[in-house]
């Protein structure tokens, strides 16, 4: 009786030391995988960081020339260069047809942009909640929401959170960058 | 039995494989997922642009109960400060609560997300620390303000002089006057020709030194010197001699210079070529010493020939009209004038009653003849010239001809001169460089340069020169103010008695000027025997200055102040000082750093 007792208990710690070596053994591949797909794809990763980096710093300036329109624009810029968003150059930037702004941001890569406030309100463009890719931008026809990008079905995005005033408020200005 | 048990065993491994399986299952879909759906954050600005919203927006911009509960408690200075300036303030009020509290109105705009901090210098104002540190940005900005509720008792003061004693100048300067000394074709007609000034020195002043510069209308002509009647020991020469050493000579008050020219060797005249000067240096305690010019009286002159005196007008401003009034022995007179070295016929008058007068009509008349006005004669020099009988150079010793006292040009203009609160202040300006020799010291190219204070007001630059001109020359003259061309011939006429120049302050300028004198050959300046001086104002009042926490030290700054704009040649003997206490003196703060950091 005591000889089978011992017999069982041999079984049930083998199980346990199988079980946990597959465990190591898969959990170790998956990483050695996912490690060859990042560098692998690093480099877009630094591309859309570069991108949105040139592309909100340029969004907190005046742009050029001064008192740009859609017509004219050379570099897009929605402050008085005072932290302060001006009200005609974001109604400008709406009328820049999706690709052709996106040649004028200088990227490859596509981009919403939209204003929140400190409550998660999401502040109307003219008629629209957000300027950007089209799939993600939505009418305001209600209440504005956050743009979903999945619907963009993004392999990797980059965000970037500006700060400016309009309107005598603080609002945060956000960007997405994805491919 | 035992069958039974080993298929328990095989059971249990079976079991534990597809626990395994699960697991890794599992894992490698939350981490796809996870991997997925996250966008990568870029937080490099928040900081920098949390700071720079909060320094531009400004308190009475934003519609916030706490700043009007602020506003309501008097811990706001000034709406028009901004938001940062404020939390300053409140910190440097040791309002720390207050800070902390305006602090936390703003940062809710930072996404909830990201920890925080404000600081100022070492103290923190505000922190959420609840987000574990793995990327910081972090930004500053130096801010300052008015602090309140931190004043004090001040003093300002402001100082003028009532009393002051000035190293000043007075120079009398010759007109060109002729009257022949010898007879047609030659020798001596023996004719005295007597030119007599009077001038007056300052009371209560003191004499430092004098020097007189006496040149003859030609340069053999004898001549003696007189001062309030008594000859001048050494001043018996021929053609120019410079007098020394005079002092002795002269009073406080009025005094009479005379000159006694006569015929010398060949020379047709005697007389003065307009280049004599007497020049006396002194102190006084009379603080305005430059008057209005507007009447210009003509020196006494006597003669047995006929006389040719030509009187030199130069008016800082707008002549508005002229009249010209001579008491003189002679049976007419003709005046002219002379402008650019061109003359001018005004008319000739029979002297009646010793009288002969040209009325302002006249005088336009003349000049519009000419197609001048009034605005071509101001600001510069011009002459007008009077013949007392028929001029001749040669002429026999005749009947007494005379311009007597009370002989004068009387000009109302509209002074450029505001003296009223200033000390006037007449200098010499040497000689800064010469060259090219046209005959002895005669020189062709010469400079003066001379300093202009911020402090001061010019008034003019006055310049009495010793010409020599090649008569049958035609030199080319070129006269310059900071390389600003004031006249040149040719384009306007040649100036054949270039006796005087002068010009106003709008071609001077503070620092260092330059005054230039350029000719081809055929004319040149003595620098030596000429005499060009510059007038200036100097304030004698100093403004309100610092606030100074005690009165003595508050006017011992005014009366500084004071000394320096007065500057070496002038020694205030009485400054008065008014002192204001003012209460409520405000306080600054800062300038300190406050930093803003963002992580996440």
């Amino acid at each position: 009786m005591g000889k089978s007792g011992l017999t069982k208990a041999q079984v049930f710690y083998s199980d346990f030391v199988v079980g946990t070596l597959i465990v190591v053994t898969a959990i170790l591949i998956y990483y050695n995988y996912i490690g060859y797909i990042t560098a692998q794809n690093s480099g877009s990763l630094n591309d859309l960081i570069t991108d949105i980096n040139t592309i909100s710093s340029n969004m907190i300036t005046a742009g050029s020339p001064e008192n740009w329109t859609s017509s004219n624009v050379q570099r897009v810029g929605l402050t008085n260069n005072k932290q302060r968003l001006s009200y005609n150059n974001i109604a400008e930037f709406e009328n820049i047809a999706y690709n052709e702004s996106r040649k004028i941001l200088s990227t490859r890569f596509d981009y919403v942009l939209y204003f929140e406030r400190w409550d998660g309100t999401i502040i109307p463009i003219e008629n629209k909640c957000a300027i950007g890719n089209p799939i993600v931008v939505t009418d305001n026809t209600t209440t504005c929401q956050r743009p979903n990008i999945t619907l963009a079905n993004p392999k990797r995005s980059v965000k970037d959170i500006r700060l400016a005033i309009y309107d005598n408020e603080i609002l945060q200005m956000i960007i997405y960058l994805w491919e | 039995m035992i069958k039974y048990k080993k298929k328990k065993g095989v059971f249990f491994s079976v079991d534990a494989i597809i626990a395994a399986s699960i697991l890794l299952l599992v894992v490698v879909l939350v981490i796809s997922t996870y991997k997925n759906d996250r966008p990568t954050l870029v937080v490099n600005h928040l900081s920098q642009d949390m700071l720079m919203s909060l320094a531009e927006i400004k308190l009475y911009e934003l519609n916030n109960s706490y700043v009007n509960q602020l506003s309501d408690g008097g811990y706001i200075v000034s709406l028009n400060d901004s938001v940062i300036e404020e939390v300053g303030e409140l910190w440097a009020g040791r309002n720390f609560e207050q800070a902390r509290n305006l602090s936390m109105e703003f940062v809710k705009y930072i996404p909830k997300n990201f920890g925080y901090s404000i600081s100022i210098e070492d103290d923190i104002i505000v922190e959420n620390n609840s987000i574990p540190l793995r990327t910081l940005s972090s930004s500053m900005k130096i801010i300052s303000g008015i602090q309140k509720n931190r004043t004090s008792t001040g003093y300002v003061a402001k100082a003028y002089t009532s009393k002051a004693k000035k190293n000043n100048t007075l120079i009398i300067k010759g007109d060109i006057i002729s009257s022949s000394v010898r007879k047609n074709p030659s020798g001596n007609n023996q004719n005295e020709v007597n030119v007599t000034f009077d001038f007056t020195i300052p009371n209560s002043s003191t004499l430092l030194g004098s020097y007189w510069f006496i040149e003859a209308a030609w340069t053999d002509t004898k001549f003696k010197a007189y001062l309030n009647g008594q000859f001048i020991p050494g001043s018996d020469a021929s053609g120019e001699k410079l007098l020394l050493f005079f002092n002795s000579y002269l009073v406080i008050g009025n005094n009479t210079a005379t000159v006694l020219y006569r015929f010398g060797s060949s020379g047709d005249e005697g007389g003065d070529d307009g280049a004599t000067h007497l020049v006396i240096n002194y102190t006084t305690t009379e603080l305005n010493t430059l008057f209005k010019n507007e009447r210009n009286s003509f020196y006494k002159v006597n003669s047995n020939t006929s006389i040719r005196y030509k009187k030199p007008i130069f008016i800082a401003g707008k002549i508005n009209s002229m009249t010209v009034n001579l008491s003189v022995i002679a049976p007419t007179v003709g005046l002219s004038y002379i402008y650019n070295g061109e003359n001018y016929s005004v008319s000739l008058k029979n002297v009646v009653g010793n009288k002969a007068q040209w009325t302002n009509t006249e005088i336009v008349d003349a000049l519009n003849k000419h197609n001048h006005t009034y605005t071509n004669l101001s600001n510069t020099y011009f002459w007008f010239q009077a013949d007392l009988d028929e001029y001749h150079s040669r002429e026999n010793l005749g009947p007494q001809r005379a311009v007597l006292e009370d002989s004068f040009i009387d000009v109302q203009y509209d002074s450029n001169l505001n003296i009223y609160g200033h000390i006037d202040m007449t200098s010499v300006i040497n000689i800064d460089n010469f060259n090219t020799s046209l005959q002895g010291d005669f020189y062709r190219n010469l400079e003066w340069r001379f300093n202009i204070s911020n402090s001061t007001i010019p008034v003019n630059l006055d310049s009495q020169l010793a010409w020599l001109y090649f008569v049958s020359e035609d030199p080319a003259q070129s006269i310059t103010s900071n390389s600003k061309i004031l006249y040149s011939h040719p384009f306007s006429p040649l100036i054949k008695e270039l006796a005087r120049f002068g010009y106003v302050k709008d071609n001077m300028i503070n620092g260092t000027n330059s005054y230039a004198l350029s000719f081809s050959y055929g004319y040149a300046i003595n620098p030596h025997n000429s005499l060009v001086s510059k007038t200036v104002l100097i304030p004698i009042s100093v403004g309100y200055g610092d606030t100074f926490q005690n009165l003595t030290n508050a006017t011992s700054d005014a009366s500084n102040r004071l000394m320096a704009l007065l500057g070496d040649m002038v020694s205030a003997t009485e400054i008065n000082t008014d002192v204001i206490t003012l209460s409520n003196v405000p306080s600054m703060w800062g300038p300190v750093t406050v930093e803003m950091r963002v992580w996440q």
